[in-house]
């Protein structure tokens, strides 16, 4: 439907009503843009965002670490492995501060 | 944010949209939430997350007290903010904490790689297990967890600006520290097993170098987001009590045009912006003439 070349989304439901004994049928519709009922149907939660971040620099931090914790005795740790090491433990420790003041400051029911 | 006076069985005495003010059911409208009318009905205070208006809202609901007849008129506040207010500052402050961290470690990173080129090499392997050094360890440990401990303090105590500096001036200092006491601190003839005691000095060692700029870097966004939404909240403010102002002098003047209209002598005075007035003969002031409407 358009109405003031404003394209909307109706959505209608139908009843009965009886009025001095004459039943006379009612729809009630409601109206939303139809912009609007798109960009807010296809819109991604900030929480889950949030989640989806947090688990890909999870793993992002972790492999380095995994690394480590997998390598055998004949196997060789560079200087770059280490490198890699230090940053990620240094990246973890800040990522797990933020989170945790995060948690603390705006924690939802 | 918006606030509504809700009574014991939840409809609406005031709302900070003059619409919905004696018109709206605040519990049907929150799809009868048990949380919220327990709160409500109970009048105790509560912190709540409810669909308002089809809507995830934050919720704060205190008991109103007023004075004399009204002194407990056992009505409630509902102080509410829709919940994506609350996530964008969320993600903002996130992003912007963020970008402040990694722009640290850079500078860290620089620094390091400068050290690591230039520097002998006892500026840079300094801080491996060494179990003569027990307690320079211990010593290590307790000096970054006391600027831990001082940092903690200030972060309860100062603008977020002087925190930054502070936690700047901490992790530099601490860094220090812990490098003449591991360095300088005398090796003890003895050899005993450190490992627990190397543990704590390098898990306080790191949380000295990350986990205080990235607090810090935290509270500087957080407050940086919030004073940006406050000032929204107040550029809107302005326009609301402008509103207000215009809805109530409409209500007054309605009324007052209705209770004299009875009288046949009476017209109709445009006051302008929408306001009208009724007055018997002429107008005395002269901004009560815009136009004249005619009695029916």
């Amino acid at each position: 439907m358009t109405i003031r070349a404003v394209r909307l989304r109706t959505d209608e439901r139908t009843g009965q009503q009886v009025v001095s004994g004459d039943p006379e049928e009612w729809v009630l519709c409601g109206f939303v843009r139809v912009d609007r009922f798109r960009a807010e149907g296809a819109a991604i939660s900030y929480t889950y965002l949030l989640w989806f971040s947090t688990a890909l620099a999870a793993i992002c931090l972790g492999i380095p670490l995994v690394k480590l914790r997998v390598l055998g005795p004949r196997e060789r740790f560079s200087a770059h492995d280490g490198v890699w090491v230090c940053v990620t433990t240094f990246a973890a420790a800040g990522l797990l501060t933020v989170i945790a003041m995060d948690v603390y400051v705006f924690r939802y029911d | 944010m918006r606030f509504a006076v809700v009574d014991h069985d939840g409809l609406v005495v005031f709302h900070s949209d003059g619409t919905r003010s004696l018109q709206e059911s605040f519990f049907k409208e929150c799809e009868d939430d048990a949380a919220l009318k327990s709160a409500v009905q109970e009048l105790h205070d509560d912190l709540l997350t409810a669909y308002y208006l089809g809507r995830p809202t934050r919720m704060y609901i205190t008991r109103l007290i007023g004075d004399g007849a009204f002194a407990d008129p056992r009505w409630a506040l509902v102080v509410f903010q829709d919940n994506a207010v609350l996530e964008t500052l969320n993600l903002e402050t996130l992003t912007l904490a963020l970008i402040m961290f990694a722009a640290f470690g850079v500078v860290l990173g620089a620094v390091s790689a400068l050290l690591h080129f230039f520097a002998p090499s006892r500026w840079t392997k300094w801080f491996w297990p060494d179990d003569r050094k027990g307690w320079a360890y211990a010593t290590a440990a307790l000096v970054d967890a006391g600027v831990i401990a001082l940092f903690v303090v200030d972060a309860g105590r100062l603008e977020s600006m002087a925190l930054l500096g502070r936690a700047a001036m901490l992790t530099a200092g601490a860094a220090i520290a812990t490098y003449l006491i591991v360095t300088l601190m005398p090796a003890s003839s003895r050899r005993t097993v450190v490992w627990r005691g190397f543990f704590w000095a390098r898990a306080t060692f790191l949380f000295v170098l990350a986990g205080v700029p990235a607090a810090a870097c935290f509270q500087t966004a957080y407050d940086f987001e919030t004073a940006l939404l406050v000032k929204s909240e107040r550029a809107h403010e302005d326009v609301d009590r402008a509103a207000r102002s215009m809805r109530i002098g409409n209500r007054v003047v309605d009324r007052l045009a209705l209770s004299t209209k009875r009288d046949s002598g009476f017209g109709i005075w445009d006051l302008g912006f929408g306001i009208r007035i009724g007055i018997r003969g002429r107008p005395c002031e002269s901004r009560i003439s815009k136009s004249r409407i005619p009695n029916p």
